[in-house]
């Protein structure tokens, strides 16, 4: 590659570069120097105090420590619950929709499942109150009418995580259906043309083709979607309120809490615990992408 | 003579331009921030607007109005610029945080201007803090009583006549379920209790009529696990677990639930605040009536209460002539709270309380008869912070049945001790 080509890629990468340096890299080290100072909102720096909010993190008498790490298990409980479920549920929709005969049925579905992708998350908040309250909900009027015994959907455990997760696979399974159907329409025809001559099934075809065809695709869909489910903060906000008690609190509503409150801005305790969770997320993800990404023997 | 006429003349428009201080009276602008929206902010709206009439070319209030978590939010950091607020409404509880912060102008220099004596004594006291006075109460919110007259009348029960006190009130929810009601198929609830918020509300006002109080003098421990608190998380938790008179699971915020059973008549009474009057308002067919909240508790009756006060901020950039003018216009707003109680909100005012305008709104005179039992917490600017395990975790978890109110309170309190003895940042 000549001089100058190196060049015209450096050129390529300078938009992403610029962006990259002023809302990650900045801010990530501006972030380490917020967390080992005292802040107040109106005077600013206060004091330096080390490393204080890390290590009282570990320190079982400290109170909002315990809610910090709470709020992180709730998080990966969300995580544990959704990921997989998205990642099939949109599977599915992909091979139906991708599978159907009709184009204009095939465009219709894409569309409708796509749509509540677009719509704001405090819009479905609504939605979803009115559908799974526990006196004035739909969904329970319906049980009652049937004769079964109304649920605690935004209330309590762990109906309140149906109450999460249902409207967010509702937002989520749009979007990642495409992404495995535009994954589908690269797997050449000819590779199943070839199977159907050695006699493979539909079962056969889809374990043998399009799984390990859609393997880049999938790995991408489960990566953004582990890190998008611990950054999980307004369903609960609008729909449980967190509760109950802390049990659907997740670590960026407990965040917010922290670095947010009017009355008590504590941005120092709030960014280390921000960078703590960071660590911890970036190492489930490098965990997560390296088992997917080896390679069969 | 015409040279010296005109050397006089330059001299005057000379004088005029370098002088420091602008001769002629010039206009003073001031910024008023607050959270009202909706009807509350086309009553607040209204009385600027007859400010800005009335002082037209000496003082302009620019009112800017955001949602209460970007008022708080902001409002520290924009005090300290000189484009901030010069006057602003907060909550009651908010009074401490913001001489806490040091953007509260002490107002004794000017408190001839708003008689003690005209204004509800326990709001008043809420603005006072080490001798000085720091806000100019705008109303008070008690918590208030609410029930549905046409199911009391279905029920037996005297439509005009609610229940004044605990004893009477579980008759009422008693002949309310032996009726056995119905609304378009749906079953008629004597009450509803909240598993989440108001549902601190209503702990706190029981707990006030039993005489207890939340912390110590200095707030470093919490003493609401007392019988008094004992008792009222019981009496709550008896109303829905062991009477069932109230549904399980009510969601309070974010569902409003109790609100929206009220509004459909399937609740018969509600123990909610005054700001639910627009509401049940606006549907015709809803024949209530309203009251300050009644004495659910054992002991003396107490209203728990909150309230606007109205700051004027301790800007650096501030002259004086600009806080004389924003003294102007506080005075203006508090002797014209009668516009702002048509919001329905209940004046701090005993004058504006006692005028024939006020007696002509509907509900709201009821509602402040019993002014005098108007209970605040007590204050502290870690306050919030102590009662927060309450409010966020225990209280929820005994309504929904998963802790006894015993272990809920011991928990809570514990917790608030050992949060209050930590440091705040």
């Amino acid at each position: 590659m000549s001089r100058k080509n190196n060049y015209s890629a450096y050129l390529y990468i300078l938009p992403h570069g610029i962006f990259y340096l002023v809302f990650i890299a900045i801010p990530f080290i501006l972030g380490i120097y917020i967390s080992l100072n005292r802040w107040s909102i109106v005077d600013g720096r206060e004091a330096f105090v080390g490393l204080k909010y890390y290590i009282r993190l570990f320190d079982s008498d400290f109170v909002r420590g315990g809610h910090f790490w709470n709020s992180l298990w709730v998080a990966a409980q969300f995580v544990i619950y959704f990921t997989p479920f998205v990642v099939l549920i949109s599977l599915g929709l992909a091979i139906l929709v991708h599978n159907c005969g009709s184009k204009l049925a095939r465009a219709g579905s894409q569309f409708s499942f796509l749509v509540p992708t677009a719509i704001s998350i405090s819009i479905i908040a609504v939605l979803w109150r009115w559908i799974l309250g526990s006196d004035i909900g739909i969904l329970n009027f319906v049980l009652s009418s049937l004769g079964m015994e109304k649920k605690p959907w935004l209330i309590d455990v762990p109906w309140a995580w149906f109450a999460i997760i249902l409207p967010t696979l509702w937002m989520a399974c749009g979007w990642n259906m495409v992404l495995f159907i535009v994954g589908m329409q690269r797997i050449p025809e000819t590779l199943y043309e070839a199977a159907k001559v050695d006699g493979a099934g539909p079962w056969k075809q889809f374990i043998y083709i399009t799984l390990p065809g859609l393997r880049p695709i999938t790995n991408f869909i489960v990566i953004t979607q582990l890190i998008g489910a611990f950054n999980l903060f307004a369903q609960p906000q609008l729909l449980t309120g967190g509760g109950p008690g802390r049990a659907t609190t997740p670590v960026m509503l407990f965040l917010y809490g922290e670095a947010f409150n009017p009355r008590y801005p504590r941005l120092g305790a709030a960014v280390a615990m921000g960078l703590v969770t960071g660590i911890i997320i970036f190492s489930i993800v490098a965990v997560v992408y390296f088992l997917f990404s080896r390679k069969k023997e | 003579m015409p040279m010296r006429n005109c050397v006089f003349f330059l001299l005057l428009i000379a004088a005029l331009i370098i002088s420091p201080k602008p001769i002629l009276a010039k206009e003073v602008t001031l910024e008023f921030w607050n959270g009202f929206t909706g009807r509350e902010g086309r009553g607040i709206q209204k009385i600027v607007d007859s400010f800005n009439k009335e002082y037209k070319g000496r003082i302009r209030v620019n009112m800017v109005v955001m949602s209460w978590n970007d008022f708080y939010g902001k409002l520290a950091l924009a005090v300290h610029t000189k484009r901030g607020p010069d006057i602003g409404v907060v909550h009651y509880d908010n009074v401490y945080t913001a001489i806490y912060q040091g953007i509260a102008l002490e107002l004794d220099p000017y408190l001839d201007k708003f008689p003690k004596e005209d204004f509800v004594k326990s709001v008043w006291e809420v603005s006072d803090y080490n001798t000085h006075h720091y806000g100019i109460p705008l109303d008070v919110i008690p918590l208030a009583f609410y029930w549905n007259k046409d199911l009391f009348a279905a029920a037996g029960l005297d439509p005009e006549k609610p229940p004044s006190n605990r004893a009477e009130f579980l008759v009422a929810c008693e002949k309310l379920n032996q009726a056995d009601l119905k609304k378009n198929g749906q079953k008629v609830w004597p009450c509803m209790i909240p598993c989440t918020w108001p549902h601190f509300l209503l702990w706190q006002h029981i707990f006030f009529c039993n005489g207890g109080q939340m912390f110590n003098s200095d707030c470093t421990k919490a003493r609401y696990n007392s019988p008094a608190g004992e008792d009222a998380l019981q009496f709550l938790w008896d109303l829905v677990n062991k009477y069932e008179y109230s549904p399980r699971n009510v969601m309070g915020l974010p569902a409003n639930e109790g609100k929206e059973s009220f509004c459909r008549g399937t609740c018969a009474m509600l123990i909610e605040g005054p700001w639910m009057l627009s509401s049940f308002e606006e549907i015709p067919e809803l024949n209530f009536g309203a009251t300050a909240a009644i004495n659910l508790g054992t002991g003396e009756h107490r209203i728990w209460s909150s309230g606007h006060t109205v700051i004027i901020f301790k800007k650096k950039s501030s002259e004086p002539v600009q806080i004389s003018a924003s003294v102007t216009f506080v005075e203006y707003l508090s002797a014209h709270s009668i516009e702002w109680a048509r919001t329905n909100a209940i004046p701090a005012r005993y004058s504006v309380m006692s005028s024939e305008e006020f007696k002509k709104i509907p509900y709201l005179p009821q509602i402040a008869r019993d002014v005098d039992k108007f209970t605040f917490p007590e204050q502290h600017y870690r306050y919030t912070e102590g009662v927060q395990p309450l409010v966020t975790e225990y209280l929820n978890l005994c309504l929904i049945n998963k802790m006894s109110p015993h272990e809920a309170l011991v928990k809570a309190a514990n917790e608030s001790t050992t949060q209050l003895q930590q440091d705040s940042d």
